[in-house]
This record gives C-alpha cells, structure tokens and sequence, in this order.
C-alpha cells in the first residue's frame, strides 16, 4: 500500500516536471495544487477533509468578477477530482465532463471553461443553458432540409428540441434502424444530433452525475445521481439528508462564485462519500488526481509536440550536420520518448488494466514503439537523416492518434481481454512490429526520393539500407513473435490456435509480404531502391491488417475492435503512397538509364544469371 | 544421377519457388478474406481452407522449406538461425497436419442443471438409421455448407443405399401448394382477391375445412359442391354475459323492450338500440340496409349505482372492452346473431363455377364465373376474379427458400436416395427425421456429433457485470464432470474467459450462452487437439530461429572473408556486394 502510494506520486512529480517542460502554464498551477492537495491527503486519514486547508488561499476574490457568470472564474479542481460512476469505472468527474462536453459540443471545452465546471453548471442552472447554442450539427445539407440556417455549426438544446422536422426524421431514422434498412448520411448526423441533445437533456437534470456510492452490502454497486439518493439503501436517512444539504451547498457557492464555501462542500461531500464504505470507492485517493492531471496534461499531445520539433531539428541536422543540432534533435526525441513513457505509464496505473485495448491507445503506443525502435535502430545505424525519419513517423502516427475521433477514455475490457497476460504480451509484441514497418516506410520514402533523384550507389543511400533492413527484420521478428504469441492466447480463450480468422489471416498475409520481399531481395529481384518502395508497399499491408480488417472487412471473432469511419482519409492515404511509388518509380528508371546504370544497379546478386545466394553461400566455405 | 538429383533439389528448393509461394500464399488469403466477407465464414472455411488445393499450396511451401533447409547440409554455425526458424516452419505444419487429422473441436450446449456428453461439430452429416430409435446408424458428411453433387453409399439394417445431395437451401420453409390431382380428389379454383387497393392469389378445394378457404369471424369464403341456403331464422340474437366465469343468455328481443336482470339481480341489461347492417358514419352508428349484414346491440348495464354503455358487435365483440378501453362493471359480452356473417360459396357446375353470395340469411347475387372476369360482391367492398380451375386437385408440399425471416435459419437439402425399387428425391428439414423408401430408412441433417466419455454438468451460469451497467465483464460457467471410469470423485471448475478446464485430454471454454424455457443456457467450446503441442514446439523454434537469423544477418561478423578493411557485410549496402554476402 505505502509503495503503491510511494509510486502514485512520484508519477504525479514526473507528470509535473514533463507540463513545466511543456510550458503549458494554465495546467501547471492547477496540477500543482493537485499535487499539494494530494500530499495532504496523504498525511491525513482516509477523509478528504484534510485537503481543506490547502484550498482557502483561493478565497472569495473569484466571485467579484464582472464578466460573464460568477463561476466562471472559479477553480473547480476539488469538484474535478471527486469520483464518479461512468460506464462501469470510477473516474474523477473530469474525465466524465470532458467526455460529455467533448459529446455534446465537438470541442475539448467550451468558452474556456473547465469542462467539470460546465457540466456542473448544466446540471445546476439548466434553464441558462437552454438556448446557448452548443449542441454540434455540421451538416449543411440536414441544416437545409430541417429549415435551420446551414451556415451555423452549433445550435441550442430549445431550437432543436423545438424543431418538429427534426423530431419526425430522428423517429423515422430509428424506425429504419431497427428494421435494418440503410440511412442516408442526413439521418444518420439526425440519430448523432438527437443523441448529443438526450446527452445534454441527462446532463441538464444531473443524470451522469453518479457520485453517490452504494452501500458495502450493495451487490451491484450501482452509484446514483444526487437527486436519486433515497434510492441509495446502503446510505442512513441522515447521511442522505447531510448530502443533500452538501450538494446545496456545493450549488449555492458555485452559482455565487464562491470559492472557498465551494471547496469546502466539495471537500466535506467527498468525505461523506468515502466514509459510505463503497467496496467500489477508489481505494487509492490519489488515482483520481492522477487521471484528473493525465487529463489536463494530455502527454500524448506533449509527446508528439516535442518529436515534431525532433523531426525539424532532424531536418535541419540532416542538411546541416552540425554536432549541437544533432544533440538537439536527440535531446528532444528522447524528452518525447520519456513523456509518451509516462503518460502510458500513468494511464496503465489509473485504469488498472494495460493501455492497449482500444484502437487509440494501441495507435499511441504504436507511437512509442516506433520512438522505442528508432532510438535503438539509430544507434546500431547511424545515418544522417535517422532522427528526422524516426520523429517524422512517431509525430505521424501520434497526431492522428490524437486528432482522430476515435474513444480516448479508458473504458472497461471486454470479457475475453480479461484475466490474462497475453492482452499485453501479444499487442505489445505486435505493435512493436507495426513501429518498426512504419519507421521502415518511412525511411523507405526518404531513401526512394533519394536513389531515384540520384541512382547508383552512395554512402548515404547504403547506410540509409541498411537502416532500412535491420527495420525489416525487426519488424519481421516482432511479428513472427507477435502472431505466434496471439495463437497461444488464442488456444486459451477460443479453443484454437489457429482458424482463419480474418484478422489472423491479414496478420499472415502481411508477414508473407514481408518474407517475399526478403527473400526476394535475397534471389536479387530487390535492390536497394527495390527494397525502399517494398517497404512502402508492404506497409500498405499492415494497414490493412491493423486498420481494414476492422473498419472495412468488419467481419470475424476480433469484434471488440470494431468501428467505422475514417475510410476516406485512410483512402486518401493509399492512393498518395500509390501515386507517390509512382512517382519515384518512373524518375528512377529515367535517371537511371540516363546515367547509363542497370534499372537495379546495386542488387545484392551481382551474378542476376538464376544463381542464388545457396549456391553462392555453398561456396564460401571453400575461399575460407 | 547425384547431380540430377541435387538439381531438383536446388529447385525444389530455391528462393525464387520460396517467393513465388509466399507471393501466391499472400494473394490467395486475401482473397479468402474478401470470399469471406461475401459469402460468410463457413464457406470460406470449407472452399478455400479446407480445400485440397490449398493444402496443396502448404505441401509446396514446406517442401520448398525443406528443401532449402537441407541444400545447407552440412550445418554450420551460421546456418544456425537459418535452419531453426524454417525447421520451426516445418514442425508448425506438421502440427497443423496432426490437428487437422487427430482433433476434434465442437460445442458443448449445457442447460443450467443438466448434463450432457454430446459434442456438436461445426460439420454436417446426413444421418441415416433403420427406425426410429436410430439403432444402427450410418452418417455421410455433406459439408457445410452441404455441396450439390456429393454422393455417399449408406449402408443401414444389411440394405445398401446410394445416396445423393441434389439442392442446398440456407433457410428454408414448407409451403403447401396446390396440383393435378387424381380420381378421388375435389375439384380447385384458384380466384384473385381484390380488395382495400390490393390483391392476392387464394386457393380454394371444395368442401374444404381447412386452409384452402378462408374463414374469418363474418365472413367465408369457400368452395362446395352445392350451395346450401341458410335457414331463414327470425330473432334478434342472443346476448351472452359472463361475469366471473359464469355464462348467462339474454334474449335481445326481450331487453328491447325493459331491463332485464343478470346474475341473481347483481346487475341489469338493457338494449337502448338495435343494428342489423350497422355501418359507422363519424363516430356514430346507422342502420344501413345496403351495407354487409353487422349486427350490432347498443346495450345499458347497470350495477348499483353504475351505468355504462356497452357497444357490443356479433362479429366484432364488444368494441371498446376489446381495444383496452377501461369498463367499470366487470362482464364480458357478446352477441350471438344468426344472420352475422357474409357467405361467398363457389360451386362448380355443368356449365362452369357459380358465386353465391349470401348476407344477413339472404341470397345477395347468385353469378356465372367466367376466366379473368372480375365479380363485384354486391354487399362487400371487394371482387373475385377466376383464375384457374382443376377439376382434380391435391395438394402438396414444397420446400422454398423462406419468405420472411424471423428465427433461426433452417437449412435444407433435397436428396436423391437410389437403392429401393426407383430413385427417391426428398427434402431434408434440419432436425427433422424423413421416411424414405418402403419406409425402411430414415434420415435426417445435422451437425456431427461425438460423444464424451465423462458427462458434463453445468451448475450454474452467471454473467458478471461492470458495476452500475448492464455491460458484462465475465461469463462464467460452473460445472461438474462426472467420469464412470475415471476417478470416482466428481470434479468441480469454474470455466471462465481466458479459464478454460483441461481434463480427460479434452478441454472446454466458455464460449457463449442463451436462454432456452427460462433456463440459462451455456455454450462451451470443446476441443481435443494433440497437434497443439507441436505447433507450440515449431513456434518456439520459430521465434527462436528469427531472432537468431535477425541477429546474424545485422551483426557485422568479423574475421570473415572480405571482412578487413571493408565495412560489416550488411544487406543492402555496396559492401553486400559480394557473392559470400549471407543476407
């Protein structure tokens, strides 16, 4: 327990020293108090009440502000970290609200608020919030067709509850849906808006707000909104009443601005709940400032800031080799891994299971992996332009991690993800082999434009090869690994090892691709510029695996993975690497015929007669 | 001849073949998975991976690695890597071979609080047995899905039958249809129903009760061989109450004409008005003469203080009571009349079919029928056009492609069974035993079966949920294996996600469950597979081998010939140039 707290924060110094890093000033101070309150709970007793002195310094002083309403200046951080009950997990209030605010209006906040302190304010004065227009529609064309003014984005909870058009084609959408006939793309963003205005209409009554826990004998464990605390048999009739008049409280001094009143129920509400004795209750206070502090830090986003500014930097080293613009680049490519480790770090201890269940968190360790593989790849192979490529490809995959719509709360596993190691053992494998493919496609565009603007060999393009094939096998092994790691998992949890599986299939296919390209670059049909456009080729390969099966092919038994979206952009993808292969293919051959060099002038097989490395390597011993 | 055959061998063995098998290997599955997509899993698992070609193509591929393997002889340090990842190759095949002919992987379908030993295989067989207690059965695998053209030789009770798959239908129905009869049989009419904007073929055999008429409460239409007028009774039709159970009648005519009491005086009944062709105008009822004959009572009862106005229909009941409408005075009317319902009678004559309608006890028109000329019906909003006309019909069934879907598919095959005096075709129904022949064979499609030698008991079956949501976090099934030979304790386990039970060389998981009569249903998924351990044996040499081959092939290895002043022989670079190089 005390090595565990011990753990708990430290991560929360590291997460502090990483956003000081990051310079991000705003979130720094209020991670800061986190950090003082945390280590006042710490000193104190199970009670959150002894994190009340630490927060009079904040005093009244917020409530005489004159511009817009009297929260909006106030520091909710207490309300930020209190538990709640959300889609099977405890979770601080703020990863909630910004789920709900993030639903409802499409932005990370709204007017700059702290999301916990918008959701708090719409449960609290629903009727001030009726006709604000934040609910996000962006369809022009539905826009039109429901008579609203197409040229908005966002409308009221009043407008589109009051828009009858809306109603009939929302109920007749549901209608087809549970016919299963198809919709069009109009009722489709109909079904998205009707349920960010039911989101935002649970919100308005205090719906998700599910703080209060159930009793020990509890055997669901069901938490209920405050409004719903009779319901809450495990709590005496006083305590309910004693948190009712809390909850007021709470209201009372958040609708005056009030702060140190608001910090105080807060504060004494968490304690009630605590002492409710809820199996359910975290039992480490400090996980929830840990997640509140993941959440406002967002060291992915801190991750791929700093390797962007490696892959610049990297660029600059590339054309300029300067030793301190190298050491830059270095410095902040490894300042990046460090924060990518940490935040997967800090993720895994607040969800308690391991960050790679979802496509986005196996998009963000993907990230790392490639950061993780670069940094070794560079230092077996040292090449020029190997920090920019590495930082280039972990900010490609990170920023689409971070800008792609995909469910970035950590929920709860399915069933058959539980109970066992393998999740880890076989993602992890795996996507440490999709990092090494990825770095090897992108070292593979770098080092195509490079033989194909000037082909033949270079010292340059044969460390840029070599790079190129250590990434290969790497990934290749992790693969291999990968694969065989997920067959044993499987024969635990599916009764088989191996049954064609579409996904297992894409798995196979891809690794094959990969094994033909190295085979045939040992039967001399890859050269060097070769072996640059198959590694782009055979990514196509991994994307399929990783992305198709799941998003397109949408069939077969890896169904937790499931979803859709994203076709047109991953589409787009495709068709530029194919024009860029293309491309290059065409300047290669050009150039190189104008230079008077076979097509594949540095293929590994100098003999090209049908005599193979066998035979060749038959012989060696003989010279020896 | 040494030299010819380490020529083939080298072919065998070459790393173009080894490309051109991955390649092929490469396209080939992915192609499986778009065929899987379209025409589902198991026909992919039964055309492309079970197929024999495919098992073809792994042959080559592991000759090929065999071969390559042994051009290396003699071994040497270098090649370590290069022989323990294609031997891991090799051994990970074997193993395959080994599941795919020695394992056996099914469902095992528990009741919550039964037992059973039954594993059903993913395959289907036609089972075929001499009677019903299906002592002495024989079974032919069809496939699955079950391929036209298979044929099997069956051999039941010392009788040898040939026995073919003709048709394959996924989800399948038995629809009756009418056709040529014999002598013997009635005669048929087939008429086309319009009415309401639509229409609809129906059948209709003389004198038939069941559904080659149609009768609904006020209305039939049907075929007979004569038309029988309907007795020309007066009254006004009795009302029937019943009130907790018990059933008393009311003379309509009587209650016209002044309260009339019911059950021992507990409550009275008056008719305040009376329809004999009702017909609803607004929200009010007239008595129409031209409409359909509609009895209709409009009665008061009275309890106590309590008075309501009932509203009570001879061929619709008491409207309102009916539509959910909250009565106050508990009992149930209904209106006995006898010249309720509208009669449309189709009898065939000398000269053609005649149409009798009859409303109300009264003959409305009496008409020839002549082919696709449409009979209006005087009093209904309808017309009957004749169609088809048999003079002998029978009916029969069809097996057809289901309409609508709703349940579980029900596959079907037609068979054509050869070995009694002439070939028989018949349909199989899933699960349905079929008499064949001079009823000395019986047959039926299913999956295979194979039965444990222990029984399994489930105990329980919970599904835990994440607390506060319906969503589930584990299923769990608790079970007991009861072994007559084994040991003679009774062996507890929870079987779990990702916590499967080993025992008797078996191995059960959960899988999924179901509710069947109430009752939890756990599906656990059964399988028995000694290639297993192979196949873990050949992967570890597999990652083994890579890692080493991985290492050898990027770390530079000094003191080798060319090494000197030369940069490390890596692949891919100038240096790699040389013949030696052993990427």
């Amino acid at each position: 327990m005390h090595d565990n707290r011990g753990t708990t924060h430290l991560l929360i110094v590291l997460v502090l020293a990483a956003i000081w890093f990051a310079g991000s000033a705003r979130a720094e101070g209020a991670a800061s108090q986190l950090a003082a309150s945390s280590s006042a709970g710490r000193a104190g007793s199970a009670g959150a009440a002894a994190m009340a002195p630490a927060v009079q310094p904040g005093g009244d002083a917020a409530a005489s502000s004159t511009e817009g309403p009297a929260w909006a200046k106030l520091n909710v951080l207490r309300a930020q970290v209190m538990p709640v009950q959300y889609g099977g997990r405890i979770m601080p209030l703020d990863t909630l609200a910004r789920e709900l605010v993030r639903e409802v209006t499409g932005k990370r906040t709204w007017d700059g608020q702290s999301p916990t302190a918008t959701v708090l304010a719409w449960a609290w004065q629903p009727q001030a919030w009726r006709d604000e227009p934040m609910v996000l529609v962006r369809h022009p064309q539905l826009q039109e067709q429901l008579g609203m003014d197409p040229d908005r984005r966002r409308f009221s909870y009043a407008e589109l509850t009051g828009n009858p058009r809306l109603v009939s084609m929302t109920a007749e959408a549901q209608h087809r849906r549970q016919a299963n006939q198809p919709l069009t793309a109009e009722q489709r963003t109909a079904l998205q808006v009707w349920e960010r205005v039911r989101i935002l209409d649970s919100a308005f009554q205090g719906q998700p707000l599910r703080i209060v826990p159930a009793g020990p004998a509890d055997q669901t464990q069901t938490w209920l909104p405050v409004a719903e605390v009779e319901a809450q048999t495990g709590i005496g009739p006083e305590q309910q009443d004693h948190i009712r008049q809390q909850w007021q409280a709470m209201r009372s001094a958040f609708l005056e601005g009030r702060a140190g009143p608001f910090n105080k129920a807060t504060v004494d509400l968490t304690g009630t709940f605590a002492a409710v004795g809820s199996p359910t209750w975290p039992a480490e206070k400090d996980l929830m400032a840990l997640e509140t502090i993941y959440n406002m830090a967002r060291p992915f986003r801190i991750g791929w800031i700093l390797t962007c500014a490696a892959m610049v930097v990297g660029l600059v080293a590339t054309g300029w080799p300067n030793k301190w613009v190298k050491r830059l680049a270095w410095v902040l490519l490894l300042d990046g891994f460090a924060v990518l480790t940490l935040g997967i770090v800090l993720r895994w201890k607040f969800a308690g299971q391991p960050p790679l269940a979802t496509m986005y968190e196996s998009l963000v360790f993907m990230g790392w992996g490639a950061v993780a593989i670069g940094i070794v790849a560079m230092w077996v192979f040292k090449h020029r332009a190997a920090v920019a490529v590495v930082a280039g490809v972990a900010t490609a995959i990170l920023v689409v991690a971070d800008a792609a719509p995909l469910q970035s709360t950590a929920g709860p596993l399915e069933p058959v993800l539980r109970n066992t190691a393998w999740l880890t053992i076989h993602v992890l494998t795996i996507m440490l082999g999709y990092s090494a493919f990825a770095l090897a496609m992108g070292a593979g565009h770098v080092q195509a434009v490079a033989l194909a603007l000037r082909p033949g060999p270079r010292e340059w393009t044969g460390q840029m090869g070599r790079l190129l094939y250590g990434l290969i096998l790497a990934g290749a092994v992790f693969l291999t690994a990968g694969i065989i790691f997920g067959a044993i998992w499987a024969s635990e949890a599916w009764s088989r090892y191996w049954g064609w599986d579409p996904k297992e299939t894409w798995s196979l296919i891809t690794l094959l691709g990969y094994m033909a390209v190295l085979h045939g670059r040992r039967a001399g049909w890859f050269g060097s510029f070769g072996m640059a456009v198959a590694s782009i080729v055979c990514f196509q390969l991994v994307l399929m695996t990783y992305y198709g099966v799941n998003f397109v092919l949408g069939r077969g038994l890896h169904s937790y993975g499931f979803s859709q979206g994203g076709q047109l952009w991953v589409g787009l993808y495709v068709l530029l690497e194919v024009l860029f292969v293309l491309g290059v293919w065409g300047l290669h051959t050009q150039r190189s015929a104008g230079r008077g060099l076979q097509a594949e002038p540095d293929a590994v097989s100098a003999s090209g007669d049908g005599r193979e490395a066998v035979a060749e390597e038959r012989q060696a011993p003989v010279g020896q | 001849m040494k030299t010819s055959y380490r020529s083939i061998l080298r072919t065998l063995g070459s790393l173009r073949l080894a490309v051109v098998i991955l390649g092929s290997l490469a396209v080939v599955l992915a192609g499986a998975t778009i065929y899987e997509s379209v025409y589902g899993t198991q026909a992919a698992q039964q055309d492309i991976y079970g197929a024999t070609w495919f098992a073809a193509l792994l042959v080559l591929l592991a000759v090929n690695v065999a071969a390559a393997t042994l051009l290396r002889w003699p071994w040497r340090l270098r090649h370590v890597g290069f022989v323990v990842t294609h031997a891991g190759i090799l051994v990970i095949l074997g193993g395959c071979l080994m599941s795919n002919q020695l394992g056996t992987i099914g469902r095992l379908v528990l009741v919550e609080g039964g037992s059973d030993n039954r594993v059903v295989l993913d395959d289907w067989v036609i089972r075929a047995a001499a009677d019903e207690a299906q002592a002495d059965a024989a079974e032919m695998a069809v496939g699955r899905p079950p391929r036209p053209g298979r044929t099997a030789a069956i051999d039941v009770a010392g009788r040898s039958h040939h026995v073919q798959v003709l048709r394959y239908i996924p989800d399948a129905e038995v629809r009756q249809q009418v056709v040529e009869g014999g002598p013997g049989d009635p005669a048929g009419v087939l008429v086309e129903v319009q009415a309401a904007g639509q229409s609809w073929p129906q059948w209709l055999l003389v004198d038939d009760p069941g559904p080659w008429s149609v009768r609904m409460p006020g209305f039939t239409l049907a075929a007979a061989s004569a038309y029988t007028p309907a007795e020309s009774t007066g009254g006004k039709g009795t009302i029937v109450a019943a009130v907790d159970g018990r059933r008393f009648r009311i003379d309509v005519a009587e209650a016209l004409a002044g309260p009339v009491a019911v059950a021992g005086g507990e409550m009275t009944v008056r008719v305040s008005e009376y329809f004999e062709h009702a017909r609803v105008q607004g929200r009010q009822l007239r008595e129409d003469p031209t409409a359909p004959s509609n009895p209709v009572v409009v009665l008061e009862v009275t309890q106590g203080d309590v008075t309501e106005t009932r509203h009570v229909f001879a061929q619709f009941g008491d409207i309102r009571a009916m539509h959910g409408a909250q009565t106050k005075i508990p009992v149930d009317l209904t209106l006995e009349h006898p010249r309720a319902a509208t009669e449309i009678t189709l009898v065939p004559g000398p000269d053609g079919w005649i149409l009798y309608e009859q409303d109300g006890g009264e003959l409305v028109q009496q008409s020839p029928m002549r082919p696709d000329e449409p009979v209006a019906l005087g009093k209904m909003p309808m017309t009957l056009v004749l169609r088809q006309v048999l003079p002998r019909a029978r009916t029969t069934s069809v097996v057809i492609p289901r309409q609508s879907n709703q349940g579980d598919p029900q596959p079907a095959v037609q068979v054509e069974v050869t070995g009694g005096d002439r070939p028989e075709r018949t349909w199989l129904l899933w699960g349905r035993p079929e008499a064949v022949g001079d009823g000395g064979l019986r047959l039926v499609l299913q999956a295979r079966e194979v039965a444990l030698p222990f029984e399994v008991r489930l105990e329980a079956f919970e599904i835990e949920q994440y607390p506060g949501t319906a969503r589930p976090a584990m299923f769990r099934s608790t079970v007991t294996v009861l072994d007559p030979q084994g040991s003679a304790e009774p062996v507890h386990a929870k079987i779990e996600m990702n916590r499967p039970l080993a025992y008797g060389g078996w191995s059960f998981f959960q899988n999924s469950y179901t509710t069947a009569g109430g009752r939890q249903v756990s599906i656990l998924a059964a399988s028995k597979d000694p290639g297993k351990w192979v196949v873990f044996l050949g992967s570890a040499l597999l990652v083994l081998g890579t890692v080493i081959l991985a290492l050898q092939r990027l770390v530079p290895r000094s003191g080798r010939r060319g090494g000197g002043d030369r940069a490390p022989a890596f692949c891919g670079s100038q240096a790699a140039r040389q013949p030696e190089a052993i990427c």
